[in-house]
């Protein structure tokens, strides 16, 4: 089995050792072989042929057991994990990074390296692990309220270099909020990690935190509530106690002038209880604040004052209530009046009025947007929209208009998902389409590619799928050009690529992008074409006569500005909007945020064909299906235009239809609420035949009241107990004779502060009692709505709802009054790190104990091979070759003194050529009829080749006497020489065979 | 000569070199240069990387060179010098505001007293400063000059991207500054060496568009230099693709390429960004959009090599900003990739080029 383990010969390793087996057994059978077969050569020949041979098998047998060459790594390689997180004071964060310059200052190997990862909330890499990193910078951390230990170990993991061993300094107070930093060390430990911790060690002595407010759930309005705030103090402190309701201080103390009252707190849990009126109904936002003492300018007892604040929610039932959402007051006037008439109390308001907060949202029991564009609601409005109706059980109508629907941007918005029909309309119904050219150039700010991303996504979201869409920018290696052709939008799958793989080059000039923008907008048959800039201004701008084509081709440019250099830049991006008929915004980078709403409303313009308008006809519709529209008498009147949109798969009911099929009235249960859109609209544009309708009344009221939250006969009480990352939901259920209501069934669901939703199930625990739990992680306002159905004593079913908010105000972040050094020290030994100490001097963060240092192997087999092939042609050579030292340096000698050599040739050349001359005269001189060789003029220009015309022996006579006939080629006249030279052949061969036998 | 172009030479000495190389100058007058066949640099050392400590670089954007060290100033707005040999920092101070933006351009000059000193625009600060060289680590920078202000008016600039200093006949001292601008008043303005506005010329824009008297037309002018020997100013005209020849006066001798002839091609630029002149009456152009150096024969317009391609290998670069030159070695700055490369400069016309 051994011989299955690698085997490590110096740098070499081998990997399947076995094949070396065959050295020894090949090189016996060798040595006997060459015993026999190399017996002919002499001594040394043979001795040197053996020993090639043996050097081939060892070779070939190391080429096939895998040889290796290893490479060990030498440097450590340090990265540290620096909490940044607010529970850590700030000048402890500082000193850490200082810490870690001194020690690289005074770490003797310049090759080790140091990078550094943050954490709070979110981490970052700030320093990737480098030898050149002599100083730690932070940029980006992200939010500080919240602390995942976790997270950063494993960034830093992730950013572990490869040819190094690793070591991990995490700096913190070991207090986290998410994650779990053990499972993590775990896998550091796995990989052969340790983890070392500087722990920031740290006790606030005086501290106070308001630690909850207990409001009850619901109440009726007037009523007096109970309110009850839980204060911890580490000291006794003195302050003062302000209770806000929905952002608007309570005056406490009729007789004093300030608002608040005055509080003596002792050390542990203090719990005040304060009698509240509750003055109007829906939900009702208590905040509780402690202001400490201050004596001198400084808060006397209290050292952090993030966490001196918490607040509650009361649900104060009264009498229903609907909101309604309008630009223009003439829009909503009639609708409004007609919904009064018929007792339904309305809060008409603007988009911009519309409750902050969900929970404000919740009083309300319906909701109805009167011509409403996307673009007047921030992204949180649409998701609290959105979760108003699935989670709130809270009703929606959508009533159309030019800006609603897909004209009005809410393609792809949390709204659209609440909506009974689909706001993108297929190919059929497509009217003229819009196209959009996105330039994207490179945002000098933190985060820009990333915003960059953000608002391109937003724009492609609005257009709708046969829209054209295409994207420019400056590529470093390509130049200017589409990263994403001008073409349809399709499922949208293939554009979002596009700009997930954006590079956001650095373009020199705008030129180049605007023309190929405008040419490619030109070949588009869209009807409306617009181009968005999307840049930090610095490109060299484009020619007023491009900007001209642009309007000329009737394309406008508008124009985003994201963190400027200065006012020259902003000129520059304003003249190319101002010159081309669009719009520049210039956005400061602390509302960066706000881009995708810009980018939405931008493209939505290219949306203005989703509109149909014309000859006013009357709707078709099927009243019997849908319950409001009982007791409505057809025909319904006639409508002059409305918003193109589609049926929506599902169990939406469309109970009012235009041209083509198209909704005009749809409606379905969405979540615990329902919703209905109405796609023309309710004022005289389209619906001038509607206003003086006589069942103009009873239609909408009947359409509000359909969608309405239900109100229910029971008396329900909600609490809520919050219990570190969960909370229990405790309903109480008496019917209307006021007896305990047993057995009913509930559905509810949970509103996240993430804008997400969750399911949530209640069991009954007792008479009339029902329980649930809910996971209350996150920081911020849940609200939970629950709807339910029993049968009372007196067998009649009864139904309704109820909601309640849970809140986490501030998070958990703050709650630590002392570090957790235990957790870091749990994490360091099971990954068998060290404490570090304080003096960076002898800190020694790249220390070299405890570490595995890397290996790197490069296979070699093909090396050895071609020297086993190289070896082989040795042997042969070895066995073939005679070689011949006198022979050797006089052919170096030819090489090494080219000259002398020559002239030595020359010389005996010369020699030889007066002799035969001499000879030759000696023969013309004997007789006439002697011949003289004389050269011809060709073979003058070419030595040794004959001319063309001259034959062999060809003479002329010195007479010029006639030539004679040339003699036969095949004549052997060079016989007795070729016998000469094979004879001399044969007498050299055989005495270099006596020389090497001797 | 490179090393690239010794082997070209050697090439050339092989049996059918002639009738290969008229096949290939057929072929390439009806077709552009291939980059896929473009040769990587012959990088005889490299250094930098991403960061922020000394030594390391976050996109540097100008470069330049005295007799013994580089000086590069990046996005962190930081000049540093560095030993041309190791790379390592000797010495760095960050400029004083930055906050808006951060300068595309830096010289190093003869001052009046003799000194040599840093010459930097400030690009997003509409001006131009002089500082004493940095000496020290992170000590801030000694300021001597300061000269413009926002505006297209006489001694105002808009973006300005590079300074050349005229030095007077002995080299000693700076006789006279020149000045680049861009962002739609793009020209070239001169100076006296206390700032004052002595003349300007050129207009923004491409060729044949406009007004201006003598037609002279730049857009984004992103380098200057001068050709001390032969009494010239060599301008960078990036976004046109060409470089410009002009008297000391200001006056147009040549266009070296055009607007429309944007490409890859021996003779074309693709923004032609950095500078250096080795006054042998030939110009080495940094090309960011080629990411290359090209060799230019200043008198016929003529390209005589070309150096290097774009790409993320250890021999290419990712858009070049600035090339500056030591002697025999040519300072690539490598934008990109946050680092410089360093490669042989051609031998000196007349030297075995």
């Amino acid at each position: 089995m051994m011989l299955l383990a690698s085997i490590r010969l110096g740098p070499v390793e081998f990997q399947t050792p076995v094949w070396l087996l065959l050295i020894p057994a090949l090189g016996v059978l060798t040595v006997l072989m060459a015993m026999r077969s190399l017996s002919g050569l002499g001594r040394v020949t043979r001795w040197a042929a053996l020993l090639a041979r043996l050097f081939v098998i060892t070779f070939l047998a190391g080429a096939l057991a895998e040889p290796q060459w290893r490479k060990e790594g030498k440097d450590v390689s340090v990265t540290l994990v620096l909490d940044m997180s607010q529970s850590v004071p700030a000048s402890l964060q500082q000193r850490v990074i200082r810490f870690a310059e001194e020690a690289r200052a005074v770490n003797p190997r310049r090759e080790d390296r140091l990078g550094m990862v943050t954490i709070a909330r979110n981490s970052y890499v700030q320093s990737l692990p480098r030898a050149l990193n002599t100083t730690l910078e932070t940029s980006t951390i992200g939010a500080t309220d919240g602390t995942d230990l976790a997270s950063g170990l494993r960034l830093a993991m992730a950013v572990a270099s490869q040819d190094a061993a690793n070591r991990i300094v995490i700096a913190s107070d070991g207090n986290q909020t998410t994650g779990n930093l053990l499972d993590e060390a775990q896998r550091a430990k796995a990989v052969g990690v340790p983890i070392d911790v500087i722990p920031l060690t740290y006790t606030y002595e005086s501290e106070v935190m308001v630690d909850r407010v207990v409001a009850p759930a619901t109440a009726r309005m007037g009523e007096v509530i109970n309110l009850r705030v839980v204060v911890n103090a580490t000291q006794p402190a003195d302050g003062r106690l302000n209770i806000l309701l929905n952002d608007e201080a309570i005056d406490l103390d009729p007789d004093s002038p300030a608002l608040g009252t005055p509080v003596s707190l002792q050390p542990g849990p203090n719990v005040l209880q304060l009698p509240i009126k509750v003055p109007r109904p829906g939900a009702q936002r208590f905040e509780a604040v402690f202001e400490p003492e201050v004596r001198a300018g400084v808060a006397v007892g209290d050292a952090r004052l993030e966490n001196n604040r918490q607040q509650a929610v009361t649900f104060v039932s009264g009498e229903s209530k609907v909101l309604v959402l309008r630009a223009r007051t003439d829009e909503a006037q009639t609708l409004v009046q007609a919904l009064t008439e018929a007792r339904i109390d309305c809060d008409v308001r603007a988009a911009d009025h519309m409750p902050a907060t969900l929970a404000e949202l919740n009083a309300f029991d319906a909701v109805v947007m009167v011509n409403q564009s996307a673009y007047d609601y921030t992204q949180k409005q649409q998701e609290d929209l959105r979760q108003y109706v699935h989670d709130g059980g809270g009703g929606l109508i959508m009533i159309g208009g030019p800006d609603a629907f897909g004209a009005g941007g809410w393609i792809g918005s949390p709204v659209e998902d609440a909506l009974p029909v689909r706001l993108d309309p297929p190919q059929k119904r497509q009217m003229p389409k819009g196209a959009l050219a996105l330039i994207v150039h490179s945002v000098e700010i933190p985060d820009g590619v990333y915003y960059g991303k953000k608002v391109s996504e937003a724009a492609v979201n609005a257009l709708s799928r046969l829209d054209d869409v295409g994207i420019v920018e400056f590529d470093w290696q390509r130049g200017t050009r589409w990263v994403h052709p001008l073409g349809p939008v399709g499922d949208g799958t293939a554009t979002k690529r596009a700009i997930q793989n954006l590079t956001f080059g650095d373009m020199p000039d705008f030129t180049p992008s605007f023309e190929l923008a405008l040419a490619g907008l030109k070949k588009s048959d869209a009807g409306q074409k617009l181009t968005i800039v999307i840049s930090d201004g610095d490109p060299s701008p484009p020619g007023n006569a491009l900007l001209r084509s642009f309007r000329d081709a009737g394309v406008s440019i508008t124009t985003v500005a994201i963190g400027v250099h200065g006012i020259t830049d902003q000129t520059t991006m304003q003249t190319i909007a101002e010159r081309t008929g669009g719009r520049f915004y210039n956005v400061q980078q602390a509302a960066v945020a706000t881009l995708p709403q810009i980018f939405f409303k931008e493209a939505q313009t290219v949306r203005r064909s989703l509109l149909w308008e014309g000859t006013p006809f009357s709707p078709s519709a099927s009243l019997g299906a849908a319950e409001q529209l009982r007791g409505i008498g057809l025909p319904v009147p006639p409508i002059a235009g409305y918003v193109v949109t589609a049926d929506r798969e599902g169990l939406s009911l469309v109970s009012m239809r235009g041209k083509e099929n198209d909704p005009i009235l749809a409606q379905w249960q969405y979540g615990l609420g329902r919703a209905i859109a109405f796609t023309s609209d309710a004022s005289p544009r389209w619906a001038q035949a509607w206003l003086a309708w006589p069942q103009y009344r009873a239609f909408w009221e009947q359409q509000v009241r359909w969608v309405m939250r239900p109100t229910g006969s029971a008396n329900i009480r909600v609490t809520t107990d919050v219990r570190g990352d969960q909370t229990i939901l405790t309903v109480d259920v008496l019917d209307a004779h006021g007896e305990r209501l047993n057995f009913a069934t509930f559905v509810g669901r949970v509103a996240l502060p993430d804008g997400s939703g969750e399911h949530l199930q209640l069991r009954q625990v007792g008479p009339g009692r029902y329980q649930g739990l809910v996971k209350t992680e996150q920081p911020g306002s849940y609200l939970t709505s629950l709807r339910y159905r029993a049968a009372s004593q007196d067998g009649r079913p009864m139904e309704g709802a109820v909601q309640a908010a849970i809140n986490r105000p501030f998070a958990d972040e703050f709650r630590a009054l002392k570090d957790n050094a235990g957790l870091l020290e749990q994490a360091r030994a099971l990954t068998g790190g060290r404490l570090i100490g304080p003096d960076p001097q002898r800190a020694d963060l790249w220390a070299r104990e405890g570490l595995k240092m890397p290996v790197t192997t490069t296979p070699i087999w093909l090396a050895v091979a071609l020297g086993a092939v190289g070896l082989f042609l040795a042997d042969v050579g070895v066995r073939r070759v005679r070689i011949d030292p006198a022979a050797i340096a006089r052919a170096a000698r030819r090489v090494l003194v080219p000259g002398k050599a020559r002239a030595a040739q020359t010389e005996s050349l010369r020699q030889a050529r007066a002799q035969a001359k001499a000879r030759l005269e000696e023969q013309a001189a004997a007789g006439p009829d002697q011949r003289v060789y004389l050269p011809s003029p060709q073979t003058a220009s070419r030595k040794f080749e004959a001319a063309p015309d001259a034959r062999p022996g060809e003479v002329l006579t010195a007479r010029a006497e006639p030539l004679r006939p040339p003699p036969r080629p095949e004549e052997p006249k060079s016989e007795p020489s070729k016998e000469e030279g094979m004879s001399r052949l044969l007498k050299a061969k055989q005495r270099a065979r006596e020389e090497t036998e001797e | 000569m490179t090393h690239a172009g010794k082997s070209q030479a050697r090439r050339g000495s092989r049996g059918g070199f002639v009738p290969a190389c008229l096949v290939v100058a057929a072929l390439a007058a009806c077709a552009e240069h291939d980059p896929e066949h473009a040769a990587d640099f012959d990088v005889l050392a490299r250094f930098g990387e991403v960061g922020r400590s000394p030594g390391q670089f976050v996109k540097p954007r100008a470069i330049d060179a005295d007799a013994r060290s580089l000086y590069v100033v990046d996005m962190t707005a930081r000049v540093q010098r560095l030993d041309p040999d190791s790379g390592r920092c000797t010495a760095w101070w960050q400029l004083p505001d930055f906050e808006f933006g951060r300068p595309v351009g830096l010289s190093v000059g003869p001052w009046v007293d003799g000194s040599t000193v840093l010459y930097v625009p400030e690009t997003h600060y509409f001006r131009v400063s002089v500082f004493r060289l940095p000496d020290a680590m992170g000590h801030p920078p000694d300021l001597l000059l300061r000269f413009g202000e926002y505006g297209e008016g006489p001694g105002q600039f808009i973006f300005p991207t590079d300074v050349a200093v005229l030095p007077t006949p002995d080299g000693t001292r700076v006789e006279r500054l020149y000045v680049a601008e861009y962002g739609g008043h793009d020209r070239v303005s001169a100076f006296d060496p206390e700032g004052r506005f002595l003349f300007a010329f050129g207009a923004f824009g491409p060729e044949g568009v406009g007004d201006d008297p003598a037609g002279i037309y730049f857009n984004r002018p992103q380098s200057i230099a001068i050709d001390r020997a032969r009494r010239e100013l060599i301008v960078c005209d990036a976004a046109n693709h060409r470089l410009g020849r002009f008297t000391l006066g200001g006056d147009l001798l040549a266009w070296i390429g055009s607007p429309d002839s944007a490409g890859d091609a021996p003779g074309r630029f693709k923004y032609p960004y950095g500078l250096a002149l080795p006054g042998d009456g030939t110009a080495l152009v940094c090309e960011y959009g080629n990411g290359r150096i090209q060799r230019i024969d200043l008198e016929t317009g003529r390209s005589l090599g070309l150096f290097g391609r774009s790409g993320r290998g250890d021999a290419q670069a990712a858009s070049p900003w600035g090339v500056a030159l030591i002697g025999r070695r040519l300072f690539v700055l490598d934008s990109g990739h946050s680092r410089v490369l360093t490669i042989e400069a051609p031998a000196r016309r007349g030297g075995g080029a």
